[in-house]
């Protein structure tokens, strides 16, 4: 690990110092990082119209648990999760942490891979093996986790002005074809199911953000944890409300609730004069992009948790063995598609301890050790 | 026996005192070399002062030469003594503008072989080089790889001395830095260091010395053989290091806090580091007015992303994707592709090589048969191709917009044949997905381009108006307060805010 201010070459003659990414780089990978993943596979969970209340609350949620991220980010700036769980907790816990957190990164990694290129098979190359598609996205992005995480930000902001571009390009073409009273009748389901899929909804995406926790040695001290989470996951959720609305206002709820890719099914009635008709192809793009950039963020962690646990300098081979382990979990994880639908239903008691518990536990012995610390200077 | 005392002096490097013995070790040393000539001198008022004048036929000035080395020789009434000559020699007698003492054997042969004379005194351990340089050159002209509508049109030639003079007449000012190497084992070639002290980047300037004492090699022709040593990303065909044949182009970048490498014996002038913009700017964007040629910028970025994707994009939506067109387009598509046996991959290759070819046996024919060439390549097999329904025609609109718009952005012709290709292939195989793979995997090699430590793409962080003023639009002059701050820490260019209130 090189330290800030270090400078070293490396073995491509560059001269470099330990690569920190910026404020406005780091929320724009939050934000992607919440709409890659979910604009693909809807935010329906069975709410129909008031999905969007469910999602709202899904983010208040969100930024309640990612207070303890950040807090935990405060009291040890620019070292990783990984790297307090062990000052924390010694080497034995300390490892075991480092264990359970890789494990999430490398798991969750596979599910977004699975769910795109479930995506990709139903969508577009019918006949093309999952495996290819797996192969091909994981060469996208063990190439980025090779690059480092500067150049990863760096194309994470690229591509978020490109998506936004497309959210709204659709956005403003859908007018024709938006019912506005599709959103209504308000809240005709009763606040336990709103609030049993709002918890839903805080599973998949809003608390998947602890994984920033593993790459939070590139944040400068001085910018404020709490602003990066929080602006990311507000303008997070704005953007997957937005998408939401377009997609019930186009689609109606019915069809909604049956379509497996919703923002993708919206996309094709779209039609403007015969000349932009069918331009999924559009939001294909803006998926792809939303889940390369998670997948690759989740590879970065896990790949950071591996070189931490078995004291190993980053080199090629842990990239391919790392996205390999998530080459295998992916393809055998679900027999089917709907598995892959139902699987959020226990997804959101799975990930409980990786997004809740190890965090918190985390923040606690921080707060006791810092107290510790202060009482003792 | 004589050999072996000449390896010795050699070894040794160290000239005798007699005047026979060095011109002996001379013509040892230029043996087979018939253009050596030696001129013996001896003093008309004391006849014991001898000399001897070695010269390089055909590099040396002959008047320098008559007038200034041997007359004064001849004709001198200055006393000298046997062992004490050369000094007197250096300040009274001899009339050329630089002279230099030696007793080195490499010197002597580095100064013979560039158009210096040498004198050789009888009784002296110690020779001098004089100038008398007095080659031809090229007449300074214009380069035609980088014609410009308006502005200066000086290009640089091959001698050394004569680009540095165009640059260095261009910047009146103590802060120009001129630093002299040599490289090539067998060639000796003189490269030139050229910076701006008080804005370069110190620490690019000590990488550029650490990387140029690896360089190891024959001989050094033109600076690309410097460039590809010494860049970063060397297996990446992206350019690191600028290149140029004009010296108000090497001036600008001065500047802006770049360091410029001249090579003896080639017009092309290096620039680093180097930022990615700058494949596309060119000097007269800052010659001609800020609106046309911020729209020139607009179209040369737009024309290298259009040369790249556009043969992939066709086949995607051609061969995947085809509900993207409109029904009216794809149903002339459709015609236009029935009956056309190979399928479109195979087509846009086979074109895009053809075109390939005939531009590159356009440029290297006379211009006599070029436009014949090109008379041929257009109509006979571009139409002839599709009246045998061997291509269709839409593919060669196709292929016509790629071709024409990678001739935009010249810097970037080596990457554009390569990624194009790449594109290709990959769109072929997995359609959309490939398409948005290979711009993903793009994206992420030009971001991880370096030049000389500096990342070539500046993070879109500092989106303020003093960073971008001259990406993609060029600002006005008036606006032009700060450098580029990846380049140099030196900022502020124009002093006071802003000068645009004239009216």
């Amino acid at each position: 690990m090189i330290k800030q201010g270090e400078v070293v070459t490396n073995e491509r003659g560059i001269v470099m110092q330990k690569e920190m990414i910026s404020m406005r780089q780091a929320i724009c990978m939050i934000t992607l990082f919440l709409f890659g993943n979910s604009a693909l596979m809807g935010m329906g969970s069975g709410m129909g119209q008031d999905a969007w209340i469910a999602i709202v609350i899904g983010a208040v949620l969100g930024s309640l648990i990612s207070l303890v991220y950040a807090r935990v980010i405060r009291l040890f700036p620019e070292r990783n999760l990984y790297d307090i769980a062990q000052a924390i907790f010694g080497k034995i816990i300390g490892k075991l942490i480092i264990v359970l957190m890789t494990w999430y990164a490398i798991h969750l990694a596979a599910l977004v891979l699975r769910n795109y290129s479930e995506f990709i098979q139903i969508v577009a190359l019918e006949e093309t093996p999952q495996l290819a598609m797996m192969i091909v996205m994981l060469l996208i992005t063990g190439y980025m986790a090779f690059s480092g995480i500067e150049v990863l930000s760096k194309w994470v902001v690229i591509a978020i002005v490109l998506v936004f571009m497309v959210v709204l390009f659709t956005v403003v073409l859908s007018i024709k074809q938006v019912t506005l009273t599709n959103i209504l009748p308000v809240m005709t389901h009763d606040f336990a199911a709103v609030g049993s899929a709002s918890l839903k909804l805080f599973a998949f995406p809003f608390a998947e953000t602890v994984i920033f926790l593993a790459l939070a040695d590139s944040i400068k001290k001085s910018d404020n944890p709490y602003k990066i989470y929080l602006y990311g996951i507000f303008i997070g959720a704005m953007i997957l409300i937005v998408t939401f609305l377009r997609n019930l206002m186009i689609l109606g709820v019915p069809t909604l609730e049956k379509a497996y890719f919703p923002s993708y099914t919206a996309a094709r009635i779209i039609n403007i004069g015969e000349l932009f008709s069918r331009i999924e192809i559009t939001i294909f793009y803006n998926l792809i992009l939303g889940g390369i950039a998670k997948i690759s963020i989740c590879l970065f962690a896990a790949i950071k948790g591996t070189e931490i646990l078995f004291n190993i300098k980053s080199n090629k081979k842990i990239v391919f063995f790392i996205s390999f382990i998530i080459l295998l979990v992916s393809r055998y994880q679900y027999n089917s598609v709907m598995e892959m639908i139902k699987f959020i239903d226990i997804y959101q008691v799975y990930a409980v301890p990786f997004q809740i518990v190890i965090p918190v536990l985390v923040w606690i012995g921080a707060e006791i050790k810092t107290r510790k610390k202060r009482k003792t200077t | 026996m004589l050999n072996k005392s000449s390896e010795e002096n050699k070894t040794t490097n160290v000239l005798s005192s007699s005047l026979e013995e060095n011109i002996d070790e001379v013509k040892n040393i230029f043996v087979d070399d018939a253009t050596i000539g030696m001129r013996w001198i001896t003093n008309c008022h004391n006849t014991t002062l001898k000399y001897c004048i070695v010269q390089n036929d055909g590099l040396v000035s002959a008047a320098i030469i008559n007038e200034n080395i041997i007359k004064p020789l001849m004709l001198s009434k200055v006393s000298l003594n046997k062992g004490q000559q050369i000094d007197i020699l250096i300040h009274q007698v001899i009339s050329t503008n630089q002279i230099k003492k030696t007793n080195q054997w490499q010197e002597i042969i580095e100064a013979v072989t560039y158009g210096d004379t040498i004198l050789f005194v009888d009784g002296e351990a110690e020779a001098l080089l004089l100038n008398s340089k007095g080659f031809n050159t090229r007449a300074i002209a214009e380069p035609s790889g980088e014609r410009i509508l308006s502005g200066p049109r000086e290009g640089f030639c091959e001698a050394l001395m004569i680009n540095l003079s165009m640059v260095k007449r261009r910047i009146r000012n103590n802060e120009l830095k001129i630093k002299f190497q040599s490289f090539g084992v067998r060639t000796h070639t003189q490269i030139c260091i050229c910076y701006i002290d008080s804005v370069v980047n110190k620490k690019v300037l000590a990488e550029l010395y650490r990387r140029l004492e690896t360089i190891d090699i024959d001989g050094v022709l033109d600076s690309n053989y410097i460039t590809e040593f010494i860049r970063d990303s060397k297996l990446s065909p992206f350019p690191t290091t600028g290149y140029t044949e004009r010296p108000d182009v090497v001036v600008g970048k001065l500047l802006e806090g770049r360091i410029a490498l001249f090579v003896d014996g080639s017009p092309v002038v290096l620039t680093l580091p180097y930022l990615f913009i700058e494949n596309f700017q060119s000097n007269e964007d800052y010659y001609l007015s800020y609106y046309y040629t911020s729209f020139e910028r607009f179209l040369r970025f737009w024309g290298f992303i259009l040369s790249i994707t556009v043969p992939a994009f066709y086949i995607v939506i051609v061969a995947f994707n085809q509900e993207v067109l409109p029904t009216t387009l794809l149903t002339n598509i459709v015609r236009e592709r029935t009956g056309v046996p190979l399928p479109a991959v195979i087509e846009a290759i086979v074109m895009l090589i053809l075109f390939d070819i005939l531009k590159e046996t356009g440029i290297r024919l006379p211009t006599g048969i070029g436009q014949a060439l090109s008379i041929v390549g257009a109509l006979v097999v571009g139409q002839s191709a599709v009246s045998a329904k061997l291509v269709a025609a839409p593919m060669l609109i196709v292929v016509a917009i790629t071709a024409i718009t990678g001739l935009l952005v010249p810097k970037l012709n080596a990457p554009v044949i390569y990624i194009r290709m790449m594109l290709i292939a990959m769109s072929a195989t997995l359609g959309l997905l490939g398409f948005i793979a290979g711009i993903s995997i793009i994206m992420t090699h030009i971001l991880n381009l370096h030049s000389f430590g500096i990342p070539q793409m500046v993070s879109l962080d500092n989106l303020k108006y003093q960073e971008v003023k001259d990406t993609f639009v060029r600002g006005p002059w008036w606006k032009m307060i700060d450098r580029p701050s990846a380049l140099t820490k030196n900022k502020t260019r124009l002093s006071g805010d802003d000068r645009g209130d004239n009216d």
